[in-house]
């Protein structure tokens, strides 16, 4: 369906006058601890109270204008009113329950929708109002955000949801449910050109709302404690006879659980909306790059036994990925979560800016210490790591941002609950999507390259290591103990293995080394970060003129080159 | 200040030879929106050989530091503004407006306290009141509501500003009797569902009764929670049948949630007495507060009484 872009005038004049009369009271109980606030102290905070940090509910009106840049705001499709359908009646007729919506709210319908700017970035917006029918998703609700995400596609403008709403509403029974496949279906197409889709998760989230477009973000932030799920906690009791745990379907629970990227303080979120709104300029209004040096590949640098480079690149003080990306990148946001499980420590990625240039990053995170390394389960992926590392390899896809993997793993997690839920498919998958990426893909081995745990982040256009990295199908002790009976072989396993990054370059796994300080990344980690950054730069820029279908059949006919045979008779 | 008032004076906005005209502008052009405007006319209204000795200056800029969200300086304009005009209260109104903003509550207090001295009025007693709560005083926020209270004894405000006090000191008993006696008839959904809590709260559920029965009816859309407090108010009473057909009349309205519960125990209740009666009670005494503090949190922003 085409859309019209069309401003709507403010909404009609009683509306107004009755938001205006709505008496409030001058001091105002916190409904958490109690304390008694002037209100305008509270109006000040953002209706969040400065004794306890509860959050305090906002109309759509109060949270679109603390959002968005001052009188950016222009409203669309305010005069859009529900039908009754099914004729609906319980205690009161349902046209009688909107009217009495709208006096109580000031509001035709339980979501507002428009454009405006955040920051100075243009963005879509719709926000549900809680006061309206508890922001219920009937027909108007549905087709807003319809509308609005439909205006993202053919603005090519980021489009934000801010969600309030108990779920879909009743009164227009299937009809409602109905809006929960429109709005998805809506937000498909939003995938299809690319145009990133952030959601706000305020308190309540749930149902149908949460059943649909507030789950799909690209991004997904939540209010701290704020109540999100898909059946009410008091149903869930009830259905399973069981006490719930305190804080289950709070923000910070689904955070926990992998389900949402950020949980955010209110007076916060502007910032952080405007910092993932410039993630999403297009390069070219970003400033140029600065010129690199020479470019290799390089390897001309002493060699260095095999088994060295095993004891260098397990070094307990070699850099990790976040000390490299806190050296390379001017910005980074860190998203979490798989969407299903939990977040996987071990796996970090996220926004960020290469000199100016968006891009996603991710990579194996190892801890510097044992209490930080246990907390990183020692740079070992569970499923959920891939997963969450698949999740935002996708999003970098659908939103044309290059990616940027580091690899730094003795392997993917051998566990139990590993095993349970498929590690070998999570890591099959992320093989499988990113072949197919259209994007430039960089992809980095910082220190060990353990096997399906390394490649699951690996398949890239361009693949660099550093000089003193390693990269295998098994660890050297693992191959001394299943071919030579004996793990004390493992120097001479690595030297047979030919796993570092001067022999991976002749056999075309590596396409360029980046050289260390002769000691190793750790002794001069600046250095070895400058080296990186201007590898990076430079394949990035080789990069950046192929079309996203080059990008596919260059990397195909990359990885369909590998292997070693004759005629029928396979290589010793 | 000379003139002893802040109100706009007729000068036109174009002269900037006095500081009333200055002033007088400078208020015009915040009330169009024009803060820029409004800071040019306080620029000039300073420059003023007599600035220093007019309260009107440091108003100016006080109210515009207000329109700026700049509380902390509007407040230091509005103290100079007091020190140079100590009579005018208007004055002394707007520095605990920002005060309170601020939560300086301690300095609020004092000029509360002095205001109230020389301009007895319930609004300044209200805002006394809480800033001393606030404070940690309350036998001091009793006092000085109960004297709003007193100045306006029908002020519909005044009188559930106390009966939340009360409430907030432990009385309430009393706040209680304010509600009842003098809200109830015209008050509201929230002020109901309020007054039913407190009723819960002393175990008055004949009253408490009649008061969610009277919630039901002014709000449809509380009429569940109405009919679950009838039932508790009915099982906390002894009458077993009656609660019974309560929640059977209330599954018309929800056959899964809350009113299983109630209806369950209800039953249970009606035909012998369970062992674990007192556990089932206390949840459900929990699910009907949840419901209630839940429509009070949505009702937060209503009025009190119709």
């Amino acid at each position: 369906m085409a859309v019209q872009p069309r401003v709507i005038p403010p909404p009609a004049p009683e509306f107004a006058l009755r938001i205006a009369a709505l008496p409030v009271d001058r001091w105002t109980k916190c409904l958490q601890c109690g304390a008694f606030i002037y209100y305008k102290r509270l109006e000040k905070n953002l209706k969040v109270c400065p004794e306890c940090n509860f959050h305090f509910r906002m109309s759509a009106r109060e949270r679109i204008s603390f959002l968005l840049d001052p009188g950016s705001f222009q409203e669309r499709d305010a005069e859009l009113t529900p039908g009754d359908p099914l004729r609906f009646r319980d205690s009161m007729a349902y046209p009688a329950r909107i009217a009495e919506s709208r006096r109580r709210s000031g509001e035709r319908e339980a979501a507002i929708c428009g454009t405006g700017s955040i920051g100075g970035y243009p963005i879509v917006i719709c926000a549900l109002d809680f006061t309206f029918m508890g922001g219920s998703m009937g027909s108007v609700v549905g087709e807003k955000v319809t509308r609005s995400v439909e205006l993202g596609v053919e603005m090519q403008t980021p489009v934000l949801v801010c969600c309030a709403s108990g779920g879909a509403r009743m009164q227009e029974g299937i009809v409602s449910l109905m809006q929960m496949a429109k709005t998805a279906a809506a937000l498909a197409k939003l995938a299809e050109v690319g145009v990133p889709f952030f959601s706000l998760l305020a308190n309540p989230t749930f149902g149908g709302v949460s059943a649909s477009f507030a789950t799909l973000g690209d991004v997904i932030m939540a209010e701290p404690k704020a109540h999100i799920g898909f059946a009410g906690p008091k149903v869930i009791e009830q259905t399973i006879r069981q006490k719930l745990p305190e804080g289950f379907q709070t923000a910070e629970f689904l955070f926990e659980k992998g389900q949402i990227d950020l949980v955010v303080p209110r007076a916060e979120l502007p910032s952080v909306l405007k910092k993932f709104l410039a993630y999403h300029v297009k390069p070219a209004v970003l400033r140029a790059p600065v010129p690199s040096p020479s470019p290799s590949p390089r390897a001309s640098t002493p060699t260095r036994a095999a088994w060295d480079c095993v004891q260098l690149a397990r070094h307990p003080d070699r850099p990790n990925l976040s000390e490299y990306i806190n050296a390379l990148f001017d910005s980074f946001t860190e998203l979490h979560g798989d969407r299903h499980q939990r977040d996987d420590p071990s796996i970090v990625g996220g926004l960020a800016l290469l000199d100016g240039r968006p891009v996603m990053v991710l990579g194996h995170q190892k801890g510097r210490g044992t209490k930080q390394n246990i907390e990183r389960n020692f740079g070992m992926p569970h499923p959920e790591g891939y997963r969450k590392a698949l999740r935002l390899m996708q999003y970098a896809g659908r939103t044309g941002l290059p990616l940027l993997t580091f690899i730094d793993t003795p392997g993917a997690y051998p566990g139990l609950q590993a095993e349970e839920r498929n590690q070998s498919e999570a890591i099959a998958r992320n093989l499988l999507v990113m072949a197919r990426l259209p994007i430039p893909v960089i992809c980095t081995v910082i220190g060990e390259g353990g096997s399906g745990g390394a490649l699951a982040i690996g398949v890239g256009d361009r693949v660099l290591m550093l000089e003193n990295a390693i990269y295998s199908v098994i660890s050297p002790e693992g191959c001394a103990t299943i071919l030579f009976k004996d793990s004390a072989s493992a120097p001479r396993a690595a030297e047979v293995s030919r796993l570092t990054a001067q022999e991976l370059l002749k056999l075309g796994v590596a396409d360029e080394l980046v050289p260390e300080p002769p000691d190793g990344a750790h002794t001069d980690f600046a250095e070895t970060a400058a080296s990186l950054k201007a590898a990076l730069r430079r394949n990035l820029e080789a990069l950046a003129s192929l079309s996203g279908s080059e990008l596919i059949d260059r990397r195909y006919a990359r990885f369909r080159a590998f292997g070693s045979f004759s005629n029928g008779v396979q290589e010793q | 200040m000379k003139q002893g008032s802040l109100e706009k004076s007729s000068t036109t906005p174009t002269d900037t030879s006095t500081v009333a005209s200055c002033y007088a502008a400078g208020l015009q052009a915040l009330e169009q929106g024009n803060v820029t405007a409004a800071r040019d006319w306080a620029e000039r209204c300073g420059a003023l050989p007599d600035a220093s000795r007019d309260s009107r200056c440091a108003t100016l800029q006080g109210k515009i530091a207000v329109a700026l969200g700049n509380f902390q300086e509007a407040a230091n304009h509005f103290r100079t503004a007091m020190q140079l005009d100590p009579r005018e209260l208007g004055l002394a109104r707007q520095l605990v407006e920002v005060l309170q903003i601020n939560a300086q509550l301690g300095e609020a207090v004092k000029v509360l306290e002095n205001l109230a001295g020389k301009d007895p009025k319930p609004d300044v007693f209200i805002d006394l009141g809480y800033a001393r709560l606030a404070n940690g005083d309350r036998a001091g926020a009793r006092e000085a509501l109960e004297r709003a209270a007193a100045l306006q004894p029908q002020d519909k405000v005044v009188l559930f500003s106390l009966a939340q006090m009360y409430q907030a000191i432990d009385e309430p008993g009393l706040a209680v009797e304010i509600l009842s006696k003098n809200l109830r008839s015209e008050g509201t959904s929230r002020l109901l569902n309020e007054l039913a809590g407190l009723f819960l709260r002393l175990h008055r559920h004949r009253d408490a009764e009649e008061t969610f029965r009277a919630l039901g009816e002014r709000d449809r859309a509380a009429e569940l929670i109405a009919q679950h407090g009838i039932i508790w108010c009915r099982i906390k009473q002894t009458d077993w049948r009656r609660a019974l057909e309560v929640a059977l009349d209330a599954t018309k309205l929800d056959r899964y949630g809350e009113t299983t519960k109630f209806l369950t125990y209800a039953k249970d209740r009606f035909f012998a007495n369970p062992l674990d009666a007192s556990e089932r009670e206390a949840e459900l005494l929990r699910c009907l507060h949840d419901e209630m503090d839940e429509y009070a949190e949505v009702h937060s922003s209503d009025p009190i009484v119709a």
